[in-house]
């Protein structure tokens, strides 16, 4: 079994072989071991607790991960959790944020039946973009894509002479008649065809251009 | 050099605990929490310094005038009430020299004087080892040294031991 480990300062640990303790007076050496006669209290240190508290911490320092600082090892999970947190805060708000995609509005055509008897109004020289609307019969008129061009130029000069365009007119300028509105087109004239099959203002043959 | 053993430091306490405490005592008002404190981290040591006790020392007085510019903060009286009412000595019976007497005596020193004395008589320190601790000169550690151990004898005259008065 080898010696218990010394632990001093130095060699020369015994004050009195200082040499500068000899130039002091002998009044004064006596005085000094007077002094150092008496012993320090040692109740004063929790000795189990302080042992305690030493072997957790030497435990602590041995599972520690070698050439980091604990500094930069007690903030890295914080730091981690931070910057996650940071991530998902940003991802949330650029979601938040994003534009909302608004689908186009469809194209409504208002089809009315012109009453029996009402001329036709021209078309080829509109007076009132305001006042344009498309009737039953003008969708049943082979020149419907040349009547909505026609109404198309009228619109844009009535705009560009500084009157504000008419909403109905502006809302045609992509305007063909969807299949819906042809399929309403063609069973309301069917309807009115049976009701009045003599009488119908209809000049346009009910199968041209159509095919099922 | 791996970490301190357990049995070591067991040792270490023994040895050098209460000149610790008694050290850090003349420096701060919570002496125990600091040597506490100064093992604690010596255990952290990876490795453990090749000097332990002059590391301990260093440590100690670090921390201790840490804790007595924190308990500055304090008000005046809390830090004499803190400090006045716990003995530094054992009572020594048969000794002529009483220990309430000598740490009186000491009190009433210049903090640059006992704490070489302290150093000196209690701890065992070469006068070499209390000026690096210090940060002053051999020659300077000395002279405070003789300097203190003349304003004891002078306060002795004033204050005589009551022991040896009786």
């Amino acid at each position: 079994m080898s010696e218990p480990e010394e632990f001093t300062m130095n060699d020369h640990d015994d004050h009195q072989s200082d040499p500068l303790t000899h130039d002091l007076p002998a009044e004064l050496k006596a005085l000094e071991a007077r002094f150092a006669a008496l012993s320090p209290c040692d109740d004063r240190l929790d000795r189990e607790r302080l042992m305690f508290l030493a072997g957790r911490a030497s435990v602590e320092a041995a599972v520690a991960v070698p050439g980091l600082p604990t500094r930069v090892r007690e903030m890295t999970w914080p730091a981690a959790f931070t910057a996650m947190t940071a991530i998902a805060a940003t991802l949330l708000g650029m979601l938040a944020a994003r534009p909302v995609v608004t689908e186009t509005p469809a194209v409504q055509v208002a089809v009315t039946e012109r009453p029996a008897g009402v001329a036709r109004p021209s078309i080829a020289e509109p007076k009132d973009v305001n006042t344009i609307v498309l009737s039953t019969a003008d969708a049943h008129r082979h020149d419907i894509e040349q009547l909505l061009s026609v109404v198309r130029i009228a619109a844009n000069g009535h705009a560009a002479n500084g009157h504000a365009a008419h909403p109905s007119v502006v809302e045609t300028e992509r305007a063909t008649l969807t299949p819906g509105a042809w399929r309403q087109v063609i069973d309301g004239a069917e309807r009115t065809r049976a009701r009045s099959s003599d009488s119908s203002d209809i000049d346009v043959p009910m199968n041209q251009g159509i095919t099922s | 050099m791996d970490a301190l053993e357990h049995g070591s430091l067991s040792r270490l306490l023994d040895e050098h605990g209460a000149a610790l405490v008694l050290y850090a005592r003349q420096l701060c008002d919570a002496p125990e929490d600091v040597v506490q404190e100064a093992f604690i981290r010596l255990m952290r040591q990876r490795p453990a310094p090749d000097n332990v006790v002059g590391w301990l020392y260093r440590v100690v007085r670090n921390e201790a005038l840490s804790a007595a510019r924190r308990a500055g903060r304090r008000t005046r009286h809390e830090a004499a009430a803190a400090t006045r009412r716990e003995p530094w000595f054992k009572p020594a019976p048969d000794d002529a020299l009483d220990a309430a007497a000598a740490v009186a005596a000491l009190e009433s020193l210049p903090i640059a004087e006992r704490e070489v004395i302290v150093l000196r008589l209690w701890s065992a320190l070469s006068f070499d080892e209390i000026a690096e601790l210090t940060g002053t000169s051999t020659s300077t550690a000395h002279r405070r040294y003789e300097h203190g151990l003349k304003l004891l004898r002078e306060n002795w005259m004033i204050c005589p031991n009551p022991k040896s008065s009786q």
